[in-house]
């Protein structure tokens, strides 16, 4: 199996509904997605990233062209366990508690009882969930609620996972934590479709991107295919302002460009974590 | 203080002084209660009485109607139909040599009544009025009924004891005059029940009252009649009873006049 | 716990319902007694009549239905459109219904559980007798008018050992002076009751006592008098010997009970897909109070005769079941073709 995700030509328009007109959701675009690859989805609101993920997830028929997903339409029953998704926004059956809830999920895709509460534990372990016990899934936050749309994504042990905003809400800790599992489970061989608006954490974990704008695709490819760089960086410690325009210096003789000289940044994120936190030595 | 608290002050206020000056009593609840309730209920509780006599025996039919007349209880006229197609139920008639079950029937129909007359307002003499003659209709269907309520004077003793209330209640010219005209059936019951001074004084009475008919002709011609019952019942055996024996309305007393 | 968790949309919903309408029930139920005891005004000398109490048993039973079939709306987000998290299920969901089908039969398996005690017990408090009779309406002749030219009318009574027959005849404007009519009443040709039995007004309950053997025909023959009877349906009703379970006559007319909320959760199913939250609980609060309380439908049917102490699925309870369920059954296979045509 070469693609996980493969589609040609795929197009959604929602047809006019009274005075609304039609809509074309998605104009006609290519994608492949190989198994082990991340690949983010990026644009403004209403350019099209939910409606391509509901068509791969099968709950939306297109229009125009086609699609398969494990050489399958997207429709085809069997994809329910292969294939996951998790839309953005809350979650059903939200009177249930996060282990009923994972109960149910894991019993409509076919899981054995012990084997469905024994993942479920798994994954609310590594979600930070575990202390939710009978609360309902209504009291918890937004993070929370997400966190435990990524545990019920991945109790089935997918192949393709396919993200509607997997971060949206999280805090820096809970984030972190849900791009260390998306990396392995892209190393383990899953294939990764994430739409979202956090683009450094696109540009930290995605091996491509597509950007879309009202339904089109406007661009394609790896990072450093888009952003068009090859610039590399040297960081050094320990030279006063002499040593360093030396070195700059050296570098113009051995055929280089001096583009920018300016003191590294302490990161944010890396701030946050040594100060903020009991649960910073998370990923 | 901000406007706000200030208003909620102001409304509290209020309602403390209205309670003061009008405090709610049980009765102002439940027109509460029933006006909210009423417009919900009353479709579904007629459909039920309709049902009740589709498919029901009697003591639904009746039951229902009280469910009925719960929701409205200011309807004497309601009251009133049901209560008389309790006590005249003439398919029980035959079957009831004795007359104890119309005189149950009976007794239950002005208790009815009687119940009503509390949520009556301005319409509780006319609610008297209607359970006077109730107790004559009944008699009439049921002749053993008549024989078991002579001993008391007959049903114009007890219709004479509704129009006294009704009269007390309001002396309308009406039910003075209803009073009047009920006095020779009320002396002929006392007269059967053995109680001769009380019908003369029952006579006596109405002639008195007879002045206050409006019908100037027909008082003077009521007072005569009722005045020459009166003297022969009394021991004038010369008064010419003629004009009484040709007069209907004096019917229940020609048998105490032979 | 693992094997006591419930997992499937029946057992979540059958569970979240019972959860949900237990204390409204409860309330309801004891609102109810309260109420009754409050607002009835006693009179000496009227019978009881428990056929009359059916106000004080549908309260807790309208509350347990509209307090089932409003959390099984609310709960499984298939039932109407635009629910969180609705995406995520369709997905999971196996079967034509995608799961509402099971919540549904959830909902009402949770309002049985709330109604049988209801039926069998409160409705005993009430005044429910603790046996039940058979009342059947005898099918009616193609002109079932009796009057001096038109002097016989027969009912089949299909070889019943019957207690007594019922005669409810309307009455029709007197054809000459006003005189009572008189009926002969013969039961396989031989005469049933000593005397004839004499209908003066519309709607008079004649009560006609019959030999406790299998019978075939009912014969009335007109004797005299000028009021001529209509018998329309239910006019002649015949009570059968011997007596059935009050329980189980519970039993069934708290199964009966769910079909209001049956036809309001697959109408739910049928426009869920379209109308949203508010919508469809307004429109199954309505048809749950019309099929309820509005008697349309068999459910006031069938507490008004099991207060009764009829046989409750004796009569025309039977018969007023079949629209309901016939508009069940169709609502829910219009959905799942609806949603095989959609795709999803």
């Amino acid at each position: 199996m070469a693609t996980a995700i493969s589609a040609r030509q795929l197009a959604v328009t929602f047809p006019r509904r009274g005075r609304q007109q039609a809509v074309d959701a998605l104009r006609p675009l290519d994608l492949d997605l190989a198994p082990g690859r991340i690949v983010g989805v990026l644009g403004p609101n209403g350019s099209g990233k939910t409606t391509l993920l509901r068509v791969l997830a099968g709950l939306q028929l297109p229009t125009g062209g086609t699609a398969t997903v494990l050489d399958q339409p997207p429709t085809a029953r069997a994809l329910r366990r292969r294939v996951a998704f998790q839309p953005e926004g809350p979650l059903p059956l939200d009177v249930l508690s996060a282990r009923e809830f994972l109960a149910y999920v894991g019993a409509e895709l076919g899981l054995p009882n012990a084997e469905s509460d024994a993942r479920a534990e798994r994954w609310l372990e590594r979600l930070d969930l575990r202390h939710t016990g009978r609360r309902w899934i209504r009291t918890f936050s937004t993070g929370m609620q997400r966190r435990l749309a990524l545990a019920a994504a991945l109790l089935g042990d997918p192949e393709v996972l396919l993200l509607d905003e997997p971060t949206a809400g999280l805090d820096p800790f809970g984030s972190a934590t849900v791009m260390a599992i998306l990396r392995e489970r892209a190393a383990a061989g899953t294939a990764v479709l994430m739409a979202s608006h956090q683009l450094l954490e696109v540009e930290e974990i995605c091996d491509e991107v597509l950007v879309l704008q009202a339904g089109e695709l406007r661009a394609r490819g790896t990072l450093a295919a888009l952003l068009g760089t090859d610039a590399q960086a040297l960081v050094v410690r320990g030279l006063d302002d002499g040593a360093i325009a030396r070195l700059g210096d050296a570098a113009r003789r051995l055929g280089g460009e001096v583009l920018a000289v300016e003191r590294q940044r302490q990161h944010l994120f890396a701030l946050f974590r040594r100060l903020a936190g009991p649960r910073g030595g998370q990923p | 203080m901000t406007r706000r608290s200030l208003r909620n002050a102001a409304a509290a206020a209020c309602m403390a002084l209205a309670w003061v000056v009008a405090p709610p009593t049980p009765a102002v609840w439940r027109q509460l209660a029933g006006a909210f309730v009423r417009p919900a209920l009353l479709p579904f509780t007629w459909a039920a009485l309709a049902e009740a006599q589709r498919s029901g025996d009697d003591a639904e039919y009746f039951a229902r109607a009280r469910q009925l007349l719960d929701l409205m209880p200011t309807w004497t006229d309601g009251h009133a139909v049901f209560a008389y197609r309790l006590a005249l139920d003439e398919r029980r008639a035959a079957a009831d040599p004795t007359g104890a079950d119309a005189w149950r029937r009976l007794q239950t129909a002005l208790a009815w009544l009687e119940s009503a007359r509390a949520d009556a307002g301005r319409r509780e003499v006319e609610l008297l009025q209607t359970m006077a003659f109730l107790p004559e209709v009944a008699c009439r269907q049921q002749p053993a009924l008549a024989e078991r309520l002579a001993a008391g004077g007959g049903a114009a003793a007890l219709a004479d004891r509704y129009l006294a209330q009704a009269e007390r209640l309001r002396g309308s010219p009406e039910v003075r005059e209803q009073r009047t005209f009920l006095a020779p059936k009320l002396a002929a019951g006392l007269l059967a029940a053995g109680e001769r001074a009380q019908a003369l004084g029952v006579l006596a009475t109405a002639i008195s009252r007879s002045a206050e008919v409006r019908d100037r002709q027909l008082a003077t011609e009521w007072a005569t009649r009722l005045d020459e019952v009166r003297r022969w019942l009394a021991g004038d055996t010369d008064v010419d009873l003629g004009a009484v024996y040709d007069d209907p309305r004096f019917e229940p007393l020609w048998p105490h006049l032979r | 716990m693992t094997g006591l968790r419930a997992r499937h949309p029946f057992t979540l919903t059958f569970v979240h319902c019972l959860r949900r309408a237990l204390l409204p029930v409860l309330g309801a139920t004891g609102a109810s007694a309260l109420l009754r005891t409050a607002t009835t005004t006693p009179l000496a000398g009227l019978e009881t009549a428990p056929g009359a109490q059916t106000p004080w048993l549908h309260l807790p039973l309208v509350v347990a239905a509209f307090a089932c079939a409003a959390a099984a709306a609310t709960f499984w987000p298939l039932f109407a459109a635009r629910r969180p998290g609705r995406d995520q299920v369709e997905r999971l969901q196996r079967g034509p219904l995608r799961g509402c089908g099971a919540a549904l039969a959830g909902a009402l398996l949770a309002q049985l559980v709330l109604t049988l005690p209801l039926m069998t017990g409160f409705a005993r408090l009430l005044g429910a007798p603790a046996t039940a009779v058979a009342h059947v309406e005898l099918p009616v002749p193609p002109q079932p008018l009796l009057t001096a030219t038109q002097p016989r009318l027969s009912f089949a009574l299909g070889d019943r050992v019957l207690d007594e027959v019922r005669l409810r005849p309307a009455a029709g404007p007197p054809t000459g002076p006003w005189q009572p009519t008189h009926v002969r009443v013969h039961v396989d040709g031989a005469p049933a009751a000593a005397a004839e039995v004499t209908f003066e007004q519309s709607l008079q309950l004649v009560r006609v006592p019959l030999p406790a053997r299998p019978l075939h025909t009912l014969e009335l023959e007109f004797v005299s008098g000028t009021v001529p009877l209509l018998f329309p349906r239910g006019a002649v009703v015949a009570v059968e010997a011997g007596t059935r379970s009050g329980l189980w006559n519970g039993v069934r007319a708290a199964w009966i009970y769910l079909l209001p909320s049956f036809v309001a959760l697959a109408l739910a199913m049928l426009f869920g897909a379209a109308a949203t939250l508010p919508t469809v609980l307004t429109a199954a609060g309505g048809l749950l109070f019309v099929g309820t309380i509005g008697g349309a439908g068999p459910a006031d049917d069938a507490v008004r005769s099991l207060l009764r102490g009829h046989e409750v699925l004796a009569g025309r309870t039977f018969s007023a079941c079949i629209p309901s369920l016939a508009a069940g059954s169709l609502a829910m296979i219009v959905a799942m073709l609806l949603r095989r045509r959609l795709g999803r």
